[in-house]
């Protein structure tokens, strides 16, 4: 940045800062795009936590708790069992001290609004949204909801992504844990409702799974089917002849 | 497109006609059978509710993802059950 923001004047003392809805939905609604990279960031943090084997309940609480994206990819890549609870530790806190300072440089504007608003807005501070919100301020803007109804974006994005990434993870390495080994047969069993002409079609088809499911048994491979089809269309012709 | 082939020159008894007829739906039946019957019952479960949910909707689409729901969330009861 051009101007060290670290040192940039805060407002006049005399001058409120404002706190409502208007700054919300500016925050927001700057915080759009930043939101879309954000969700990209998330769901590779989602897949690599299903790779490292973290649960979709840690993946959320880590997500909704930490709120720091670059801690938690660091964190991720030092996951290992068993965890060097100590690197992890360090890591977080040097990465987060820096989180220290931009809440420092903020602070002339926060110290103006009431203390319980103060330390909810700044739970969703994040990089990004600290630089919208200081360069908001230097124009003359006062409204310090626009952290956080940036920050807002921000986390829903975050904590939305990264746990569709888990999912996905899970989703791309067995398709069984979410019944999806079921469609194929979903379906046949939809078909079979349209083409089921009544009573007529009820011998044929209790034979066929009959057979079926007899062959399936003790035949290798597919032969069940053909066995199965074979059958009961002999048994539904065989049963109209008389 | 053999059997397309065949059928210019083969003139079909009825009966060859009705055996034909019949096809479809017990190959199908054949298919399902197995999974449906053997596997488990989830599984059984879930066909069952995929054939009501056909039958009210008459959506394809509809029946499947309900059926893949269903086998999901059964399969999920069996195991905290069993």
């Amino acid at each position: 940045m051009a101007d060290d923001p670290l040192v940039a004047p805060g407002p006049p003392s005399e001058e409120p800062v404002g706190f409502d809805v208007t700054g919300a939905a500016a925050g927001a609604r700057r915080a759009l795009p930043i939101a879309l990279s954000v969700c990209a960031y998330g769901l590779v943090f989602g897949v690599l936590a299903q790779q490292a084997q973290l649960s979709l309940l840690e993946v959320l609480l880590m997500s909704g708790f930490v709120f720091a994206g670059s801690a938690q990819l660091i964190v991720l890549s030092l996951w290992s069992m068993p965890l060097p609870i100590a690197t992890i530790l360090l890591t977080t806190l040097i990465i987060n001290l820096r989180n220290l300072l931009l809440g420092a440089a903020i602070s002339p504007w926060f110290l103006r609004i009431p203390p319980l608003k103060a330390y909810l807005t700044l739970f969703f501070m994040t990089d990004e949204n600290w630089a919208l919100t200081m360069g908001e301020f230097a124009k003359g803007k006062r409204n310090a909801a626009f952290l956080l109804g940036s920050g807002l974006v921000l986390y829903v994005a975050w904590v939305g992504s990264t746990v569709v990434g888990r999912t996905l993870g899970d989703v791309a390495h067995d398709p069984a844990r979410f019944g999806l080994d079921f469609a194929f047969t979903a379906v046949f069993l939809a078909l079979l409702v349209g083409l089921w002409k009544g009573k007529s079609d009820l011998l044929a088809w209790v034979v066929a799974a009959a057979v079926a499911v007899a062959a399936a048994h003790f035949l290798p491979g597919k032969w069940y089917i053909l066995l199965g089809g074979v059958s009961g269309s002999i048994a539904g012709v065989v049963r109209h002849a008389d | 497109m053999s059997g397309f082939w065949l059928m210019r020159y083969v003139t079909l008894s009825t009966r060859m006609k009705a055996w034909l007829g019949y096809l479809p739906g017990t190959v199908i039946v054949a298919i399902v059978a197995p999974t449906v019957f053997s596997t488990g019952l989830a599984e059984a479960g879930a066909a069952l509710t995929t054939v009501l949910v056909m039958a009210r909707t008459r959506n394809v689409l509809v029946a499947m993802i309900v059926g893949i729901g269903a086998v999901w969330g059964l399969r999920l009861l069996q195991a905290s059950l069993g």
